[in-house]
């Protein structure tokens, strides 16, 4: 169905159309949420995405085809949640965090979004594309694979290696110092 | 940069993240927890709009719903978590985690009621969470293919519904979607990664009853100190070369001969597999060749077949179920070689070719500890970039150079067959593809568009070579004694 009249949908029978919305958008908001909160209990995981689709119901009245309607809405808000679920979770937790635990004291000085932007950019095509979707999206490498026409091992290499060099551009800028 | 990506991700402008939005979304694959989170969606609306429709203040609170007992982690961090710790039944091998690892000791592991048969296996405990398997055995159980395995756990849930008491209070358990069944429908088995999770901060250790409806008397479990195991002979028939150590052991069962499989991962490999975990650095099977990679053989030499759905994951290790007797003793499991990365790295200058030439002499190549890398050929193209994204109009002028290098390994223990190639030079995209072969070793093709430049070169920083320990495990398993 397409975005606009999915919004329609949503605003003038709420019910019907969060459930549409949770059939066509269940998968990116999970793979997202699930991609940010890897390490904590599933529940924690189910309930952030519940959240969300909460906030779309909520904000309906709001959400502007103009700016990427639900989908977008939905993918910004998706990891906002987890941001904030992951810390709360970290200032109270001795639950295992395995893997991709973050520090707890760590304060990351990433105020300046433009060095950011500058540092995904600078890695070009498609390495941008697959660390944005690997890390943020949470896709599959076999997805990003099939989307972009390329092998899964050249995805993961490009990936390992846009990671790398992400930090040795951010190191550079004193963001890890 | 590991444990710091997620908070560059976190960082990004809004504006990035859409337009990297991607056009196809991803498939929701566990259709349980869907339906959990739909149900809790809905009940919330309905609740919110009751409340609006009484005329009361309508709660900004978030989605609170109750899903008492943990289900279990998704395989995502699978690979991480098996990093040789325990051994369920046998003991905690080596614990290099933050997180306490304690034992559990399953008092009354066994129950049966009306031709039913419900078994604890496997249960340990980390930090505050508890581990486990649960299965049933039996006819009259639900049967599913295996594509609607959540349906079958869902069942299972209405059919016998779990709860566990603490000394303190009782609490119903959710099974988690990750439950399976083998061929003959005769049994059931849930594999939570968490089974039980404790609040946070309280003391895991303690006496614990598991009841499942139906069944007459409660599990009773302790979780204690747990007992540390030095000797990996005791796991049952190891080999160890260059510290890395491949331990199996078999039982006869009734479908065939079941083999359990472990790694006790040398300080090396080890290192290897959390590069991959972190970074997907590839880790290849030795010589690419997967249907040689790992098998088990009879004692005349024949490949053993599995039984269909005789491959399942143990907590660290693996169980491999293959068709055969007795007679078929002595086993040998063979495991090719592992896999390391090294520190080496090498810089070296690429000379740039003029527009529309192609160079194949005189060209770089690099020592290092276990293979060469050598330059065959670079070319080069001057083009107008695009940016792949689509919502971009971004175009450069740019130097689209295209080079080949190969890697031949060098003779020893260790072989490289990979390289990381970076560059100083300012790129806007590149791309790669990869080969490898018994004659000509690894080859790889590789595109950077590089800013146009008049430079007569540009450096390439090769790293992290990958290379393989080429020694095989071959554990010979004798016929177990019982069973």
């Amino acid at each position: 169905m397409e975005e606009k009249m999915l919004l329609e949908l949503l605003r003038k029978k709420p019910e019907k159309g969060i459930r549409t919305v949770m059939e066509a958008y269940m998968g990116l908001c999970y793979a997202i949420v699930r991609a940010r909160l890897a390490g904590l209990p599933q529940e924690d995981i189910e309930e952030c995405v519940s959240d969300v689709f909460l906030e779309v119901y909520r904000n309906r009245e709001r959400i502007e085809l103009e700016k990427g309607g639900i989908r977008a809405f939905l993918a910004i808000v998706a990891r906002r949640r987890a941001i904030d679920r992951y810390h709360a979770a970290k200032k109270t937790e001795t639950f295992p965090l395995e893997g991709e635990a973050v520090e707890p004291e760590k304060q990351l000085a990433f105020e300046d979004r433009d060095t950011l932007r500058d540092a995904l950019r600078m890695l070009g095509e498609p390495d941008g594309k697959i660390l944005v979707w690997k890390y943020y999206y949470g896709l599959a490498t076999k997805e990003i694979a099939a989307a972009l026409g390329l092998k899964e091992n050249t995805i993961d290499q490009r990936a390992r290696r846009g990671l790398q060099k992400l930090r040795t551009k951010l190191e550079e800028g004193g963001f890890y110092g | 940069m590991g444990k710091d990506y997620m908070d560059f991700f976190d960082s990004l402008p809004e504006e990035e993240l859409l337009a990297y939005l991607p056009k196809e979304v991803p498939e929701m694959e566990d259709r349980l927890a869907a339906k959990r989170i739909e149900k809790n969606v809905l009940q919330s609306i309905r609740a919110e709009e009751k409340r609006r429709w009484d005329g009361k203040r309508v709660a900004a609170a978030a989605c609170c719903f109750l899903l008492i007992g943990a289900v279990g982690h998704k395989p995502i961090l699978a690979a991480f978590q098996r990093v040789f710790h325990v051994l369920p039944g046998v003991g905690v091998y080596i614990n290099d985690t933050e997180e306490e690892i304690l034992e559990v000791r399953l008092l009354n592991p066994v129950q049966e009621k009306d031709g039913i048969r419900a078994e604890l296996k496997d249960f340990y405990c980390k930090g505050v969470a508890i581990y486990g398997l649960v299965s049933f055995t039996g006819d009259g159980l639900p049967y599913y293919g295996p594509e609607s395995r959540n349906e079958m756990s869902e069942v299972m849930k209405d059919r016998f519904p779990m709860t566990w008491f603490d000394g303190e209070k009782e609490r119903s358990f959710v099974p988690s979607s990750s439950g399976w069944h083998t061929e003959n429908g005769k049994t059931l088995e849930f594999h939570n990664d968490v089974l039980i999770s404790r609040e946070r901060g309280t003391e895991p250790r303690g006496r614990y009853e598991f009841r499942i409806e139906g069944f007459d008397e409660p599990f009773v479990f302790e979780v204690v100190d747990p007992k540390t195991m030095k000797d990996v002979k005791k796991l049952g028939y190891s080999v160890t070369k260059n510290d890395t150590t491949v331990s199996a052991r078999a039982f006869l069962r009734e479908e065939g001969i079941e083999v359990e499989y472990y790694v006790i991962p040398s300080e090396e490999v080890e290192r290897t597999q959390e590069a991959w975990y972190k970074f997907s650095t590839p880790i290849y099977p030795y010589k690419l060749d997967a249907e040689n990679y790992f098998y088990i053989q009879n004692s005349s030499g024949e490949k053993m077949e599995y039984v269909d759905g005789g491959r399942k994951r143990l907590m660290n290790g693996y169980s491999y179920t293959v068709k055969g007797t007795a007679e078929d003793f002595p086993l040998t499991l063979h495991r090719s070689p592992f896999t390391g990365i090294d520190s080496e790295t090498h810089t070296v200058s690429l000379p740039l070719p003029t527009d529309g030439e192609r160079l194949t002499e005189n060209l770089p190549r690099a020592e290092f500890r276990y293979g060469t890398v050598e330059f065959l050929s670079v070319e080069r193209n001057d083009v107008v970039w695009k940016d792949g994204n689509e919502y971009s109009e971004r175009t450069e002028n740019a130097a689209k150079v295209t080079y080949t290098y190969r890697i031949t390994p060098k003779e020893g223990l260790r072989q490289m067959y990979g390289v990381g190639v970076e560059t100083d030079a300012e790129t806007f995209s590149r791309s790669g593809e990869g080969d490898w072969s018994e004659e000509t070793g690894g080859k790889e093709t590789e595109t950077f568009f590089l800013k146009r430049t008049d430079a007569k070169s540009i450096r390439l920083t090769l790293e992290n070579p990958s290379y393989w320990i080429v020694e095989d495990y071959d554990v010979i398993i004798k016929k177990p004694e019982k069973e």
